[in-house]
C-alpha cells in the first residue's frame, strides 16, 4: 500500500513536470525574446517625446514626464525631414515600379520560355547577387558622374530599377504555375504576350504584392547607395537626413528620435498590415535553397 | 492573333498566310521572343553591375584621385594592401563580426524556429514580433541602440546596474565596442533567419516524424537525426546569405562609432569607403574592394564545398 502510494505520488510529480516543464521553459524564452525584440521600439517612441536630460537619466522611466510633442513639430519643420520623406517616397516608388515591370518580364522569360543563352544570362544575373554593392561603389559612382546623374532622382532610381533578387523571386513563382494552363490558352490561339498578360498575370497577385512590398521596404531603408549618389542637402533621402542630424555638434536626441520614428512609420504600417507577404517573400526565395 | 489559329494551330499548311516571324518554326520563334524580352535586363546588368566590376578591376591597377589622369601602377596597390596594417585589422574586424553574428544569430534563429514550429498558441504573433527588426532600416536601429548604449545614463547601463554589474561605457570602450555592435547585429539577423528556417522546416515531410515517434525516438534524437540533416540545404542558404551580408557591415559602424574608439570598430567596408571618398584614393580603394570581393567569394565556395562533401555519407 505504502509503496504503491509513493510510486503514484512520484509518478504524478514527474508527469506534472514532464507535462508542463518544457512548455514553461519555452514560454520563458519566448517572453524574454519578445521583450528584447520590442523594447528598442517602445523605448524609441517614448524617448522621442523627451528632452536630452530625460533620455539620459540615471533612473529608467519609460513614460516621459512631460510629453514634448514639439519634438515632432521641430523635426518636421525645422529639420528637412519632410523633404527627406518625399525623396525617399520618389526613390522607393520608382524602384518598385521598375521592378514590377522589368523583373516580371525577365523572370517570365527565364521561367517559361526556351531560347539560346537563357541559362547563361540567368547565371550571370544570379552571380551579380554575390557582388557586394560596396565593392563596385567606386566605378558606379564614376558612372553616375559620367552620366551626370549625381544628385538626381534618376541616379538614385535607375541603377536599382531591376534587381537580381526580384527576378529570382518572380522566377520561383512562375515555375509554380502549371504549364498546362498556358498551353491550353496557346492552343486556343493566344499569343505569347497576351498569354502573359491575361493568363499568367492575374495569377501573380500575391507574388506581385510580395515583390512590391519587399522592394519598397528595401529601397526605403537603403542607406549606402544614396550616400554615394547624393551630396546636396535637398536630394537627401530620409535615411541620409537622419544620418546628417546624427552628425551635428549638439544633438537634440528627442528631435532626432522623433525624425527616426517618423522615418519608421511607412514601413512599420506596411509590415503590420501586410505581414504575411513579408514572410511569404522569404519562403518563396528560400525554398530552392 | 485572336482565335484564328484555333482549328489546327501548329500544322505547316495553316501557317502559310501568317506574318514571317510567325511562320518560323517554333524553337526559333521562342528564341527570338525570349531574347527580345531578356535584352533590357541583359543590357541593364552589363551596364550597372558587370562593367562596373570590370572597371573596378581596371582602376585598381592605377593611381587616381579623380582629378589628375589615371596613372598605371600595376600590382602596387595590392602589395600596399598586404602591408597596410590598418586595412588588415579592419578585415579581421569584419570577419570576427561575421563569424560571431553568423554563429549566434543562426543558432538562436534555429532554436526559435523549432520552438515556434511546435504548434504553439500565438506562434504567428511571436513570429511577427521577432521578425520586426528586419523591416527597420539600419539607420533607425543604429541610432536607437546608440542611445540605449549611452554610458551611465543609457538604458543598457541602467539594466546592467539592476543586476549589480559594473557600468561600462560599451561603445566608447575599445575592448567592448565591436562586441556591442555584434549584439545588435545578432538581434537584427535573428528574425530573418528564423523565418528562413521555419520555411525549411515546412519542407520536411511529416511522416518522417510520425515514423520516428512510432519507433520510440525521443525529441532530441528526432531533432539530431531528422530535423538537422534534412535542414542542411536551408542551413547552407542561410549561412551563405548571412556571411555575405555580415561581411559587408558598414552602416552600423558609420553611425555609431565612426570606426572608433582607436580604430577598434574599423571594418573593411568603412575603411574602403574612407579611402575612396575621403582620401580620394580611387585606385587603392578599388584594389581593397577587389580583395574583399575575392574573400567573400572564397568563403562562399568553401561553404559550398564543405556542404557537398558532408552530404555524401
Amino acid at each position: 500500500m505504502a509503496t504503491a502510494a509513493t510510486t503514484a505520488g512520484s509518478l504524478r510529480g514527474r508527469s506534472w513536470w514532464a507535462k508542463h516543464g518544457p512548455g514553461m521553459v519555452v514560454w520563458f524564452f519566448l517572453i524574454i525574446g519578445t521583450v528584447l525584440s520590442l523594447l528598442p521600439y517602445v523605448w524609441m517612441v517614448f524617448a522621442s517625446f523627451k528632452d536630452n536630460n530625460e533620455i539620459f537619466s540615471a533612473t529608467i522611466r519609460f513614460l516621459p514626464e512631460q510629453w514634448r510633442f514639439e519634438n515632432y513639430v521641430l523635426a518636421w519643420t525645422r529639420e528637412p525631414v519632410a523633404r527627406g520623406i518625399l525623396n525617399s517616397f520618389i526613390m522607393a516608388a520608382g524602384e518598385t515600379a521598375g521592378n514590377m515591370v522589368f523583373a516580371v518580364l525577365t523572370a517570365y522569360a527565364f521561367a517559361r520560355l526556351r531560347f539560346r543563352g537563357r541559362d547563361f544570362v540567368f547565371l550571370l544575373v544570379l552571380g551579380t547577387m554575390m557582388i557586394p554593392t560596396q565593392v563596385t561603389m567606386i566605378p558606379q559612382f564614376i558612372l553616375m558622374r559620367w552620366l551626370g546623374w549625381v544628385n538626381t532622382y534618376q541616379g538614385l532610381i535607375v541603377p536599382r530599377m531591376l534587381t537580381a533578387f526580384a527576378i529570382f523571386l518572380m522566377r520561383q513563382f512562375f515555375l509554380t504555375i502549371p504549364f498546362e494552363l498556358e498551353e491550353a490558352a496557346r492552343i486556343d490561339g493566344c499569343g505569347r504576350l497576351r498569354c502573359l498578360i491575361s493568363v499568367l498575370l492575374p495569377l501573380t497577385g500575391p507574388a506581385l504584392a510580395t515583390l512590391a512590398i519587399f522592394t519598397f521596404t528595401q529601397s526605403w531603408n537603403e542607406f549606402f547607395w544614396p550616400l554615394i549618389v547624393v551630396s546636396s542637402p535637398e536630394m537627401r533621402t530620409i535615411q541620409l537626413v537622419i544620418s546628417a542630424l546624427r552628425g551635428q555638434e549638439m544633438i537634440e536626441w528627442g528631435v532626432l528620435l522623433a525624425a527616426v520614428t517618423i522615418s519608421a512609420i511607412p514601413t512599420g504600417i506596411l509590415y503590420v498590415a501586410l505581414q504575411r507577404y513579408f514572410v511569404q517573400g522569404i519562403v518563396m526565395s528560400g525554398i530552392k535553397g | 492573333m485572336g482565335l484564328d489559329g484555333a482549328e489546327v494551330p501548329l500544322s505547316p499548311t495553316t501557317l502559310q498566310g501568317r506574318p514571317l516571324w510567325r511562320r518560323l518554326h517554333l524553337p526559333d520563334r521562342y528564341s527570338l521572343f525570349g531574347m527580345a524580352i531578356i535584352l533590357p535586363a541583359l543590357v541593364f546588368f552589363l551596364v550597372f553591375r558587370v562593367i562596373p566590376l570590370a572597371y573596378a578591376l581596371w582602376v585598381s591597377f592605377h593611381e587616381w584621385n579623380l582629378i589628375r589622369p589615371m596613372q598605371w601602377v600595376g600590382l602596387q596597390n595590392y602589395w600596399r594592401a598586404f602591408s597596410d596594417e590598418a586595412f588588415l585589422e579592419s578585415l579581421w574586424h569584419s570577419f570576427l563580426y561575421a563569424a560571431v553574428v553568423v554563429a549566434f544569430a543562426l543558432s538562436l534563429a534555429l532554436l526559435v524556429a523549432v520552438l515556434l514550429d511546435q504548434k504553439l498558441r500565438f506562434a504567428a504573433v511571436y513570429r511577427g514580433i521577432f521578425f520586426m527588426p528586419v523591416v527597420m532600416s539600419w539607420v533607425v536601429i543604429s541610432i536607437v541602440w546608440r542611445v540605449m548604449y549611452a554610458p551611465t545614463f543609457g538604458l543598457v547601463s541602467n539594466v546592467l546596474g539592476w543586476f549589480g554589474l559594473p557600468d561600462v561605457p560599451i561603445l566608447t570602450n575599445g575592448a567592448l565596442a565591436l562586441f556591442g555592435i555584434m549584439i545588435m547585429g545578432t538581434w537584427h539577423a535573428l528574425g530573418f533567419y528564423m523565418v528562413v528556417f521555419l520555411a525549411g522546416l515546412q519542407t520536411i515531410p511529416v511522416h518522417l516524424y510520425e515514423a520516428a515517434l512510432i519507433d520510440g525516438a525521443g525529441k532530441l534524437q528526432t531533432f539530431t537525426k531528422i530535423t538537422l540533416p534534412l535542414l542542411r540545404p536551408t542551413m547552407l542558404f542561410a549561412m551563405v546569405m548571412c556571411t555575405i551580408d555580415t561581411l559587408q557591415v558598414f552602416v552600423q559602424v558609420y553611425l555609431m562609432t565612426r570606426g572608433g574608439p582607436a580604430d577598434s570598430t574599423m571594418v573593411a567596408v568603412y575603411y574602403i569607403y574612407r579611402t575612396a571618398f575621403y582620401l580620394q584614393e580611387m585606385g587603392y580603394g578599388a584594389a581593397l574592394g577587389m580583395i574583399l570581393l575575392l574573400l567573400v567569394l572564397g568563403v562562399t565556395l568553401l561553404y559550398l564545398r564543405f556542404v557537398k562533401v558532408e552530404a555524401y555519407y
